[in-house]
């Protein structure tokens, strides 16, 4: 018998097991071909990185900058909030002033006002100017 | 080659450990983000996320003319942790100090910023506690202050305070409010639903010092500040009343002094006020220094009871027999019913027989003998009013006092206001109708009684009484108006101007001229009657006025009451003095003009003398000339030889009372 046909009938025996005996052809490995690094390449390399590092400095930076904003404008909030309070307790204090019974107390005691007798009350209506003039009528009237 | 080996060895196994820790470290940050990333995540959240409640701001209360009543502003208090305080901060630990030392020092410091005890303070800050509150209601200069004494341990917190700028003011009205700003008493509580506004939210993302992390979450939920109230109280009006109360007290010597002024035609209350008072910014503490001491030394129980007596609001809350001022709804009831005419005589023998009883009149030992109804009425005379409320009959009575609004409350926007105490429609008998004609045996509210006795300054229309007739925003803008509510009608508008015309007469020619405001034409009556007591009735007296002006045009109805005044009793002495006062001032303030009779011109015309001009004179020979015209003075500055009259007021040539007061002035 041929090779060939020696072969086919080793197969054949084989195959009633199951098991199929193909020839093998040996693969060939290929063969890692060496990079060669360019300068061009080497430029490349070191633009990617310088514009990472550009990047993540940024990134930083911006970070920063946004925690610094954050925090003064909390400042700002909070001073804004202490002038309110603080408005809050003046304006009670100038109430408190300014009450009736304060202003009357100062009028009477530190200024020497005194309330007029009913007789020296001169009522003056807005519609009805006198044609001496207020100013006039109320001393006539005031004085009798 | 031998070394070549080892190396490559010794390389090999340090690259198979690093790898080994790489990979371990790997395995971790998986375990970490992957298999607890979800847990870890959730407790982060949870540490990180702030839900800090904003704080509404509680409304203002104006007066009727939008001045602040009462309003909020912020404080601090101050707070402790013992454990830290003892430890000292940076230079008591230089200076080496002992734990006793360092507490004595920061006590000391604290007590005097503080103005406390220094024992108290050193209680406070060595308390068995992890959180110690040593002072509230601080103000930012006092807060400066602790913060400069950087004692370590102590902490500044804000809170909000309610702050009444008047003082002692309106304050059983107004009421207070408790230390979490929620309404106690009063108006406060009343309206806390308006006033206290709507909690805010801010859910952050903050570290652990409090501060937003710049890439964390935020949701801000605004609060939204409560609403103002806008009362119908006049704050010059009440001013004036309770200077009067206090002068009043002043010379009655009486236990309380309490009065209520409203505006017939709309139910408005333009002021309200009782004696003693107390300043709501410090409502536990009596104004008068004996009270005080007095409270001090009292049990807890005991000081809730005089608390309570203090704030409680008399003229809404509590009720009195009226006396003969409810004679006025037994003469409109008659007058009404067509049962007697203002004309109609009637006979006071001193005394009425009423079934098995004897009632007298208040001048049994001089009866008024025949008299009219409106001279009844200025004479009081209690027969009279026995006679008419027979006539009306018990049933009708009982209809009218539920149509005066006598049986129900008013329905006055205040908390706790009272109802009256009446008899029993069935069992009260004649005596009792007897003598509810007359003001006994009955018990109202003094703004039952007001409210009352002003629908006849409205032409019969009993209207609602209120405090409060709109709610504004925090820019003073209406946000809501309360109308006036008038609840029926009393009597026909005729009955009406009739009682108008008797209650005029009394202050003009019967018993409550004491209370003639010249210029001006009020109506009134007087009212005394024996406070009940233990079951009984006791000496002590109310003593009370109840009138309008002016007459022509009510624009006020007033009542004033006076509780146990010493020596003479009547309403007459005592209550229409203090009336007269109010009335002058409001009357004047209300821009009513003064129309005077021609007996009043005389009287003043008479009672009149001309100023003469004292300018330039030495004090005393301005004495003198001033005496010489029946003319007091009062002299401002130092009263001493080189006091020469720069100016006076009574101008010289005007017209003053005789006996009244010219005012010299100095350089």
């Amino acid at each position: 018998m041929i090779a060939a046909e020696q072969w086919y009938q080793h197969q054949e025996n084989y195959q009633k097991y199951g098991l199929d005996m193909k020839p093998k052809t040996e693969r060939k490995k290929p063969q890692p071909q060496k990079r060669v690094f360019t300068e061009k390449d080497k430029v490349r390399i070191l633009a990617l990185i310088l514009a990472v590092g550009i990047i993540s400095i940024g990134i930083i930076i911006t970070s920063s900058f946004a925690a610094q904003i954050k925090y003064e404008t909390n400042e700002i909030l909070t001073q804004n909030h202490m002038l309110e309070s603080e408005i809050g307790n003046l304006n009670v204090e100038l109430y408190a002033a300014t009450s009736i019974e304060t202003v009357e107390k100062k009028a009477t005691k530190d200024l020497d006002m005194v309330y007029p007798g009913s007789k020296q009350v001169v009522y003056v209506k807005g519609g009805n100017v006198p044609e001496d003039g207020f100013a006039q009528t109320m001393k006539k009237q005031a004085y009798n | 080659m031998k070394a070549s080996i080892t190396s490559k060895k010794r390389i090999l196994l340090a690259c198979t450990a690093l790898f080994a820790v790489m990979a371990l470290l790997c395995f971790r940050v998986g375990w970490i983000q992957i298999v607890k990333g979800e847990e870890y995540s959730k407790m982060a959240l949870e540490q990180q996320t702030r839900d800090v409640p904003i704080e509404a701001k509680r409304g203002i209360i104006y007066d009727t003319n939008h001045n602040e009543l009462a309003i909020s502003a912020t404080c601090y208090s101050v707070w402790a942790r013992p454990a830290n305080i003892a430890e000292g901060n940076t230079d008591q630990n230089k200076r080496k100090l002992t734990k006793e030392q360092i507490i004595d020092e920061n006590a000391e410091a604290l007590a005097e910023v503080l103005k406390m005890d220094e024992d108290e303070v050193k209680k406070l800050i060595t308390k068995e506690q992890a959180l110690v509150k040593v002072d509230k209601y601080l103000d930012k200069d006092t807060a400066d202050k602790v913060r400069q004494l950087k004692i370590y341990g102590i902490e500044l917190a804000e809170d909000v305070r309610r702050y009444y700028p008047m003082g002692a003011f309106l304050a059983h009205t107004l009421g207070s409010v408790t230390d979490d700003n929620t309404g106690l008493s009063g108006l406060e509580l009343q309206y806390n639903q308006y006033l206290s506004g709507v909690e805010g939210r801010w859910i952050k993302n903050a570290d652990i010092q409090g501060n937003d992390l710049a890439y964390g979450e935020e949701k801000y939920y605004q609060a939204e500040d409560g609403m103002g109230l806008v009362l119908t109280i006049d704050e010059t009006i009440q001013h004036y009343v309770e200077k009067s109360l206090e002068t009043l007290q002043e010379n009655t010597g009486a236990d309380r002094v309490m009065a209520l002024m409203m505006d017939p035609k709309t139910g408005d209350i333009l002021a309200i006020g009782q004696t003693p008072e107390f300043d709501p910014n410090d409502s536990k503490t009596p104004l008068d220094k004996k009270e005080a001491a007095a409270l001090e030394k009292m049990s807890d129980s005991k000081k809730m009871e005089y608390w309570n007596g203090m704030w409680r609001n008399f003229l809404i809350s509590d009720v009195y027999e009226p006396g003969s001022t409810f004679k006025l709804l037994t003469t409109a009831m008659a007058l009404e019913e067509g049962l007697a005419t203002v004309k109609d005589t009637f006979h006071c023998a001193g005394y009425t027989k009423v079934a098995d009883s004897t009632l007298k009149c208040w001048r049994y030992y001089q009866p008024h003998g025949t008299q009219t109804l409106e001279e009844a009425v200025g004479n009081s005379c209690n027969p009279v009013f026995i006679k008419l409320a027979q006539k009306i009959g018990i049933e009708r009575f009982y209809d009218y006092l539920e149509t005066f609004g006598i049986t129900d409350k008013t329905g006055i926007d205040f908390p706790g206001e009272g109802t009256s105490l009446l008899q029993n429609e069935d069992t009260a008998g004649p005596v009792g109708l007897a003598t509810m004609g007359y003001g006994h045996g009955v018990a109202v509210t003094p703004i039952q009684l007001l409210t009352a006795i002003s629908s006849f300054g409205n032409e019969g229309k009993l209207v609602q009484p209120r405090f409060v007739k709109a709610l504004v925003d925090e820019d003073g803008k209406t946000v809501k108006e309360f109308d006036v509510k008038v609840v029926r009608q009393t009597v026909s508008k005729e009955t009406a101007e009739e009682i108008c015309d008797i209650m005029e007469f009394v202050v003009d020619e019967g018993g409550a001229g004491t209370a003639k405001v010249p210029g001006y034409r009020v109506g009134g009556k007087t009212g005394t009657a024996l406070k009940a007591e233990k079951g009984g009735y006791s000496e002590k007296t109310y003593s009370s006025f109840i009138g309008m002006a002016p007459m022509d045009d009510p624009q006020v109805a007033l009542l004033i009451i006076v509780d146990n005044p010493k020596g003479v009793t009547y309403g007459s002495t005592t209550a229409a003095p203090g009336a007269k006062l109010i009335l002058q001032d409001t009357l004047r303030y209300l821009d009513l003009q003064p129309k005077y009779t021609e007996e009043e011109q005389e009287e003043l015309g008479d009672n009149q003398v001309v100023v003469p001009d004292v300018v330039g004179e030495g004090l005393d020979d301005a004495i003198g000339i001033l005496g010489g015209e029946g003319l007091e003075y009062e002299a401002s500055g130092k009263q001493d030889d080189d006091f020469i009259v720069q100016d006076q007021y009574p101008k010289a040539g005007e017209k003053i009372d005789k006996g009244g007061t010219v005012y010299l002035y100095r350089k």
